[in-house]
């Protein structure tokens, strides 16, 4: 295996993937699981996706899992959970966690590709496995539910940086 | 959305950058290995052994930093001289709640069917045939497939349908709206405005406004319709429009403010943020005719949802302390009441609400006061259901802390009551066991 590629490659994407790992958990901790085995798996196919898009593997990995992890979690007696939604972290920081957490899992999966990642609709439908119109729905069923239910992410969104 | 993607990228950017290679490889290698020698686990090489695990930097938390304010003149004013909200009244506090219990409250009887879901199989006949044209009004309106279900308001409690009006929706979560009297239906299209008197044949359309986004991001929501008026919002800013003649008056709030509520009595009521970077201040702003009062916030931290009456304000309360670190109830996210001449705390219902979907989720949301001391609420159970878990109506009386379930129906159906005739607990409190 090419070990110093895929050092290379994962030295230059790892933060931009545990940032959106964190934006779709809202959980550093879990964010970072759920990095670590996308580049686990990478690594296993290093070989086949080195020359491809290891990038989109990387996602599809970690959104998948998430999702993956929510339904799972459904069947599991809230008690065992606890937030671990940093209090030490920035306000804009919490003021998104927040709002994200009001969208369903696949909603933010497609909110995080499509305007965190800037992915394409195509692209966004090819990392997650569903149809561009899903992309399409899900997208805009996003942004309307921020809309209502996360003034405080609009009025960010809105402040002159 | 080149906004959001900054306020994205500003809100991770925080999020440090761990050697993952070393570990992700040393994984790999295991795995392999799992598979060639299974059962010999001892065996496993650790390639890239003394791997760096770098504990990422949090960003500590500071203390919000006092920014100016804008003030409706334009000017600015230092949040030290805004009068503050007290914190929570401990003495306020009710017992803690779990809300994934709400379906399984004792029902009182407001007028709506503890079920408030139209036959499937049996539909009454269209509101338009004409024995049913006398039909005054609705207590309650169900969107479901292709047509309205409205439940009337003579007692039978019968439920009658109607057809939309050949229009899209426009892109919303609250696209329809029952007049608080019930006689008034209204629904968000993709180019206009659209309502009918419940007992009318016809729908009447009018424009949206000039400047109105009919095509926001964020979609259009029908906030309130009192009598013939509707409050809209566009995502971005809110109108008032009249449904017989289209005229649009724009609601005037500072710019700041970004939840608005309209009291029964015209006063606006709003939630403001305002300071730059990524602290800002919170604030409680009313505005009665064009006098504007701020008060700062940030003892109550996180609040959505307002719903208001001449006395008292209900809100959601989300608050930034994991509930497993809430030193007491006071710090779990909530339901609280507040006076609205002081903002003292009437009332504060803690919930159980680990993942924080209830609040940040915006499962729990209040609706409006019933009676001097009754909040009807809604919350969807179990959290984390979204649209698959079941919507509950329910009553809080914030002096008692009594809660009542008045309704339930499936999450995601798109619903609204009329507000006026929802009975008073007061009045039927003798059959309530």
């Amino acid at each position: 295996m090419d070990e110093q590629g895929f050092t290379e490659w994962v030295t230059g994407r790892q933060r931009q993937l545990l940032r959106s790992a964190y934006l779709l958990t809202g959980d550093l901790h879990r964010a970072e699981d759920l990095v670590q085995e996308a580049l686990t798996k990478v690594a296993l196919r290093w070989a086949r996706l080195a020359d491809g898009n290891p990038t989109a593997y990387a996602l599809r990995i970690i959104a998948r899992d998430n999702i993956s992890w929510w339904r799972r979690r459904r069947d599991v007696p809230t008690d065992s959970f606890r937030d671990a939604g940093a209090s030490e972290e920035p306000e804009t920081a919490l003021v998104v966690r927040r709002a994200l957490a009001r969208l369903t899992p696949a909603q933010r999966a497609v909110l995080v590709l499509r305007h965190f990642e800037d992915l394409t609709e195509r692209e966004t439908a090819d990392v997650l496995g569903v149809s561009i119109g899903t992309v399409k729905s899900q997208n805009a069923a996003a942004l309307a539910r921020l809309r209502t239910g996360a003034p405080e992410l609009l009025s960010l969104i809105g402040r002159t940086p | 959305m080149t906004d959001l993607h900054r306020v994205l990228t500003e809100a991770t950017e925080h999020v440090g950058s761990p050697d993952l290679a070393g570990r992700a490889l040393a994984g790999a290698h295991r795995r392999r290995v799992r598979r060639a020698a299974a059962g010999a686990l001892a065996a496993v090489v650790l390639v890239g052994g003394g791997v760096a695990w770098a504990v990422q930097d949090r960003v500590p938390h500071a203390d919000v930093v006092d920014t100016p304010v804008p003030t409706p003149d334009g000017g600015t004013v230092d949040p030290a001289d805004l009068p503050a909200v007290p914190a929570i009244d401990p003495g306020a506090v009710q017992a803690l709640w779990d809300p994934a219990g709400a379906g399984r409250l004792p029902w009182v009887d407001l007028g709506l069917p503890e079920s408030l879901q139209p036959p499937v199989e049996t539909y009454d006949p269209p509101i338009e045939s004409p024995p049913l044209v006398s039909m005054r009004g609705a207590r309650a309106v169900v969107a479901r497939d292709d047509r309205l279900y409205l439940l009337d308001t003579d007692g039978t409690r019968g439920w009658y349908s109607l057809e939309w009006p050949d229009e899209p929706l426009a892109p919303a979560d609250d696209y329809l709206a029952l007049s608080r009297d019930g006689t008034m239906l209204s629904f968000a299209g993709r180019d206009g405005l659209w309502s009918r008197e419940v007992r009318s044949s016809r729908w009447r359309r009018v424009d949206y406004p000039d400047g109105f986004r009919a095509g926001s991001e964020y979609g259009v929501s029908i906030e309130a319709l009192v009598a013939e008026m509707a409050y809209l919002s566009d995502g971005e800013d809110r109108w008032q429009i009249d449904v017989q003649t289209g005229r649009a008056d724009e609601i005037s709030v500072p710019p700041y403010v970004y939840d608005v509520e309209l009291a029964p009595n015209g006063v606006v009521l709003g939630l403001g943020s305002a300071g730059r970077g990524p602290y800002f201040v919170r604030a409680l702003v009313e505005m009665i005719g064009s006098r504007t009062s701020v008060t700062r916030a940030d003892a109550l931290q996180s609040l959505t949802g307002l719903a208001a009456d001449e006395d008292s304000l209900v809100a959601t309360r989300g608050v930034s302390t994991p509930p497993g670190d809430a030193p007491d109830d006071t710090w779990r996210n909530g339901l609280v009441a507040l006076d609205r001449d002081d903002w003292s705390t009437r009332a504060y219902l803690p919930i159980r609400d680990p993942r924080w979907a209830y609040t940040d989720g915006g499962l729990l949301t209040s609706i409006a006061w019933l009676d001097a001391d009754t909040v009807l609420a809604q919350v969807v159970a179990p959290d984390g259901a979204y649209d698959a878990g079941e919507l509950t109506l329910f009553t809080w009386n914030v002096e008692t802390g009594e809660l009542r379930k008045v309704a339930a129906l499936p999450a995601g159906q798109r619903f609204d009551v009329a507000i006026d005739l929802l009975g008073s607990l007061g009045s039927i409190a003798g059959v309530v066991q």
